[in-house]
């Protein structure tokens, strides 16, 4: 039989978020400003703008790892800074073992694939919102493991070790970062179009239905576990590349939630909401850390309840018309 | 012998400290299947309320109590408050949502505490008898570990008789059980959850007066208790009181003896334990697969 949920009407209807009014040339034009972008801005931006450039692309990348399971897959998974940090860590292993760049990248990617393995396995026996409490647990248990042991470093954490690529920390080398983040993005956009997207945002909105209509909830579920896991990790890789070190902090719960944050209020049902929200988190955060540090926390705190309260479909949805998505989040 | 005794106690201390956020997080979670992270902000109101109440001064016993018990009061208020002003609007959404309401009020009062008192360390007021011990079968003991350790039945039996022998807990069970059939039934389930949301704020706020005693207040007091709060209740059983008291009682005292032999890695031992606890019983420790009783 054929199992492709592509193939029915119903399932089509979730995808109606895509914006299907872009041509191919239109696409292919955005990706190659896009590159450009990336090159250039380096060049143009201070060492300390580039740096920030650099984390708001990583952030964004562990953003859509996160929002494919939160936001497509209904999966609430609160502790994805545990692949974000084996990742980063497994990079910085790599490293110095003498992997070059992207060697390294590729390890923290098969590394954190493996643990969402691991970690799927276990989430099978739980439901609903003790996913959400077992993942935060698991993530702060490798934090407090981390930061109380010896074990690389400790709490302070430990230095990477760039091999055979760019000079590190130069323009060109933030440039490699970028457009390796913008890879990931397009990959990330290519899985949420894919078929296997398709019937997770299907399985999201009535896993009874997406059964009925022949998608095995469970073995999606897993699969796309260890997907986002793996995407999680890739950018735990590019950061400790960025930062050119990691500690335990990385795997602390907060880092789990802010990205689960920037997904909410940039949109978590939209595939670009994840991407707005990072950029409008994070510059307003680097905004704040100049004119008014002590009320940043303050201010994080009302802009997600003013979010949640008035807009729960995000910034993204306020472009679109509102009322159609909000009924049918809140059915 | 006597180390071994003296971690003990203060296994049972903690985990009686942890039982009051961990029962909080339960019933919240419990009946209105609402991961409260707002119980952050309530220890923190717990913590800083004691400070603003006696300074660093030193203080008797009687007076921290009942200043424990008012601020517990007022966290109460402010926590109902909380519920009937935001996170009642956000329970018809997915429950990422008032998930995420509640995180948002967490981070709300965090700024406030960072923009009221810094973000140091507060010392806290010197209770008299939190230094003094007595003996027991040989043996010396805190006094105010004893009194933790009180604070904690007395509550858990409280909690047990309200929600199995009166008529608001005969509301908040039939409200877990099944939430639309309740409210055909009459019950206003409204209500229930804003009593439910309120206690929870007071439990967790008195557990945040206890622990100036033991721990320095900052504006990041709440975070840690809270994620071993989730443990608790993740090995407990979701909405188990029985099962929390004895998981916060029991991770506690295993952290607390590891810590004699190996003190790196007593800690992840906690966490180790919430895994083993999901493969082993995954419904919670006093819970066969298949049974669904809520509470």
């Amino acid at each position: 039989m054929h199992k492709s949920p592509a193939r029915t009407g119903q399932v089509q209807s979730t995808a109606a978020f895509d914006s299907r009014s872009w041509t191919a040339r239109g696409k292919l034009a955005i990706g190659t400003g896009s590159v450009l972008l990336m090159l250039l801005l380096p060049q143009l931006l201070s060492a300390g703008t580039t740096f920030i450039a650099q984390l708001i692309m990583v952030q964004i990348v562990f953003a859509l790892g996160t929002n494919s399971l939160i936001g497509h897959s209904g999966i609430s998974s609160f502790g994805q800074a545990a692949f974000y940090g084996v990742g980063a860590y497994v990079a910085v292993a790599a490293a110095g073992l003498g992997l070059p760049v992207p060697l390294a990248l590729i390890a923290s990617t098969l590394a954190a694939g493996v643990a969402g393995v691991l970690v799927g396995w276990l989430l099978i026996r739980v439901k609903g919102i003790a996913v959400a409490m077992l993942t935060l647990g698991i993530a702060q248990g490798m934090y407090v493991l981390l930061a109380r042991s010896q074990f690389m470093g400790g709490d302070n954490g430990i230095n990477i070790v760039v091999h055979g690529w760019f000079r590190p920390y130069t323009a060109s080398f933030a440039s490699s970062i970028m457009i390796l983040s913008l890879g990931a993005i397009f990959v990330a956009w290519l899985l949420f179009r894919a078929p296997f997207g398709l019937a997770l945002r299907a399985v999201r909105d009535d896993p009874l239905r997406a059964a009925a209509l022949g998608i095995d909830v469970k073995r999606y579920r897993r699969n796309v576990f260890a997907q986002a896991a793996c995407i999680c990790g890739f950018a735990g890789g590019l950061l400790a590349y960025t930062v050119g070190a990691v500690n335990p902090k990385v795997f602390y719960f907060e880092t789990s939630i802010v990205v689960v944050f920037v997904a909410v209020i940039g949109g978590l049902y939209y595939f670009w909401g994840p991407v707005l929200g990072s950029i409008v988190y994070f510059v307003a955060n680097e905004i704040f850390n100049h004119i008014a540090p002590a009320i940043w926390t303050f201010f994080s705190g009302i802009l997600l309840l003013v979010v949640v309260l008035l807009a729960p479909m995000g910034l993204m949805s306020l472009a679109r018309r509102l009322p159609r998505y909000r009924k049918m989040v809140s059915e | 012998m006597n180390e071994v005794m003296g971690q003990l106690v203060a296994g049972l201390a903690q985990g009686s400290t942890l039982f009051l956020v961990a029962i909080g997080l339960s019933l919240t979670l419990g009946v209105m299947n609402l991961l409260n992270f707002a119980n952050g902000a309530f220890l923190i109101f717990g913590g800083y309320g004691i400070i603003m109440l006696f300074g660093n001064g030193s203080v008797s016993l009687g007076l921290f109590l009942l200043g424990v018990l008012g601020v517990a009061f007022v966290t109460g208020v402010i926590g109902g408050g909380m519920e009937i002003a935001a996170i009642r609007k956000l329970y018809s959404l997915p429950h990422l949502f008032p998930l995420l309401g509640t995180y948002a009020l967490f981070l709300v009062v965090q700024g406030l505490a960072i923009y009221f008192f810094g973000v140091s360390t507060k010392p806290s007021a010197q209770v008299s008898i939190a230094y003094e011990s007595f003996e027991f079968v040989g043996l010396s003991f805190s006094k105010y570990a004893a009194l933790l350790v009180l604070a904690g039945i007395v509550i858990l039996v409280a909690i047990w008789l309200m929600v199995n022998k009166t008529t608001l807990g005969l509301y908040v069970r039939a409200t877990a059980q099944d939430r639309e059939m309740a409210r055909l039934l009459g019950v206003d389930v409204n209500r229930v959850f804003l009593a439910m949301f309120a206690l929870s704020a007071l439990l967790v706020g008195c557990a945040g007066g206890l622990m100036t005693v033991l721990l320095n207040v900052n504006p990041s007091y709440g975070g840690q208790y809270l994620i071993e709060a989730f443990v608790v209740v993740i090995v407990g059983g979701v909405g188990s009181i029985v099962g929390t008291y004895i998981a916060a009682i029991g991770l506690s005292v295993i952290v607390s003896l590891v810590i004699v032999f190996s003190p790196e890695y007593a800690m992840a031992v906690f966490y180790l334990a919430m895994v083993v606890a999901v493969v082993w019983r995954p419904e919670g420790l006093l819970r066969t697969r298949g049974s669904s009783a809520a509470l």
